[in-house]
């Protein structure tokens, strides 16, 4: 089973680079931008007030970042599926002597891995931005703003792999609802830090989106029966 | 002996469109089947099934004994599959590609994959989007000839390809098939490369129906006459023009009849004195010597069996 795993890797890095590269880059623009937005916020006004703002106000400056893993993660999953989908490439992947399960499954590690190393440089930043910035209370309560975004981004993936894998229309819509049903509450603006301590529940989520996935795989192989 | 694939009963549809009520084919093992038949008829229907990308409807179609939907790893390892317009991941190099899929199959033959990918001159590196569809065709081949599998399913073969890597891809299969071990099933759109390697014919009709015969038997016992409309009365041409829009005589020797404007087509698995006598008994009186054989090539015949239409 780990050389099937490698091996998926090795395809899916080929097939991904360009995609990864380009998010790399447009994740490190934003974060950059950023970085010189929040820097202006401290040249317009005196530190105090900007503190007061984020601290006791519950204001963050990071808020455009709200939506940014989502994207990310809708857009890696065209550059990892669409291909795989035209022309119904994705045949040859299913044809290769291996378990579909494993197949599959490797498929969705590889990005799943990617874009959790992508959250992470971006968490990296922010925490370097928050710390040159703000006291340590503000860096921590920064990580457990953004985390259920990062969280959307892995969910948004899930979901869009869901809507371009599935053949049936239906199946299809009822992917895309689950993907809105479950990003929504993530990415709902509420007082800063206060959904972290709902992230466990909605990580235990994760497995078994990952394990629902090979349903539409499945209907993908055996399409047109209905 | 288990064959390598089994049809049987194989009922499917698309909505209301019935493709195959009860179809049961068998495959044999060392030969090469063709599967034959008009637009419409069901050959990519067939093949997607025996690929297993589509699960019937009823029946049942096995492959090495698997549901042919459903097979195991260690089945899978034993087909190789060559898909419509030669698709594969055209983001690899030629390396890339040859190292990715030689990682799953033990008895990868890397030799016969570089055999074939030297012919086309290019680098190692080179990347396989940029190829033509005649050098991709070279390389999905050896992919697929370096499984070693024992069965090969082939998807139009043809398509996209012109004369010269036509051939080259079928020299390439014949030399490979040479050793009689391996079933082939195929689909093409050009008939008369059947000629050079195909042992039997399938000839699916619209509606589920299959006649299955060897190749030359099909070339050697199926023929076809012309008769000019000059040389009949013109009372018979009404009778005559019914036959040709498929009213064949009910239990007459004939498998088609083609009207043209200056004269029909009459194919049948028959000698000429039993056409002359089948024609004669629908009422056509024919002078001596009317009916002309006809000469037919491979996709002559094919057409004259399957119809114009």
């Amino acid at each position: 089973m780990p050389h099937v795993v490698c091996s998926i890797f090795y395809k899916e890095f080929f097939k991904t680079r360009l995609g990864m590269v380009l998010l790399l880059g447009g994740n490190a623009l934003f974060m950059g931008w950023l970085w010189l937005d929040i820097r202006r916020l401290f040249l317009l006004d005196h530190p105090e007030i900007v503190w007061y703002r984020v601290m006791d106000l519950g204001q963050i400056p990071y808020m455009p970042l709200t939506f940014l893993p989502a994207i990310c993660g809708c857009i890696f999953c065209c550059f990892q599926f669409l291909p795989e989908m035209r022309d119904e490439r994705l045949r040859i992947s299913l044809h290769l002597p291996c378990a579909m399960p494993v197949l599959i499954l490797s498929h969705l590690l590889y990005g799943l891995t990617f874009l959790s190393l992508l959250f992470a440089l971006n968490a990296l930043a922010l925490i370097l931005i928050s710390h040159a910035y703000f006291p340590p209370d503000a860096v921590r309560l920064a990580l457990q703003t953004t985390a259920p975004w990062f969280l959307a981004g892995l969910y948004a993936y899930l979901c869009m792999t869901c809507c371009l894998l599935e053949p049936r229309p239906r199946a299809r819509l009822l992917g895309l609802l689950l993907g809105g049903g479950l990003c929504a509450p993530l990415l709902i603006r509420t007082a800063p830090g206060s959904l972290a301590p709902c992230l466990p529940a909605f990580l235990l989520l994760m497995p078994l989106l990952v394990i629902g996935l090979l349903l539409p795989a499945l209907h993908y192989r055996h399409r047109r029966t209905e | 002996m288990q064959h390598p694939v089994l049809v049987e009963n194989l009922r499917h549809a698309y909505g209301r469109h019935k493709v195959y009520d009860d179809l049961s084919l068998r495959f044999e093992r060392g030969k090469v089947y063709g599967l034959l038949g008009k637009n419409g008829v069901g050959k990519t229907t067939l093949i997607k099934i025996i690929m297993g990308f589509l699960k019937p409807l009823g029946g049942s179609c096995r492959v090495f004994g698997d549901p042919a939907h459903a097979l195991r790893p260690a089945t899978r390892e034993r087909v190789g599959l060559l898909f419509e317009r030669h698709l594969t991941y055209d983001f690899f190099t030629i390396r890339q590609v040859e190292w990715f899929m030689s990682s799953f199959y033990p008895r990868w033959k890397s030799e016969r994959f570089w055999a074939l990918a030297d012919v086309l001159g290019l680098p190692p590196s080179h990347r396989i989007a940029h190829m033509s569809e005649g050098q991709r065709s070279q390389i999905v081949l050896g992919l697929m000839l370096a499984q070693d599998p024992e069965l090969l399913i082939l998807d139009d073969y043809s398509l996209g390809l012109d004369a010269g890597y036509r051939r080259l891809f079928v020299d390439y299969l014949a030399e490979y098939l040479r050793d009689g071990q391996h079933t082939v099933i195929l689909t093409s759109h050009v008939i008369q490369d059947m000629d050079r390697f195909v042992d039997e014919a399938i000839f699916l009709r619209r509606g589920g129906g299959s006649l299955t015969m060897p190749l030359k038997d099909f070339q050697h016992r199926f023929a076809g006459w012309r008769l000019d409309r000059a040389s009949v009365n013109g009372e018979t041409l009404p009778l005559l023009e019914r036959m040709a829009s498929g009213h064949l005589p009910p239990g007459a020797c004939l498998v088609n009849a083609e009207s043209h404007a200056d004269r029909f087509e009459f194919f049948a698995f028959a000698s000429l004195h039993e056409v002359e006598g089948t024609l004669r008994q629908a009422g056509i009186p024919l002078p001596e010597g009317a009916l002309v054989p006809l000469p037919l090539n491979l996709e002559d015949a094919f057409v004259g069996y399957t119809g114009r239409r």
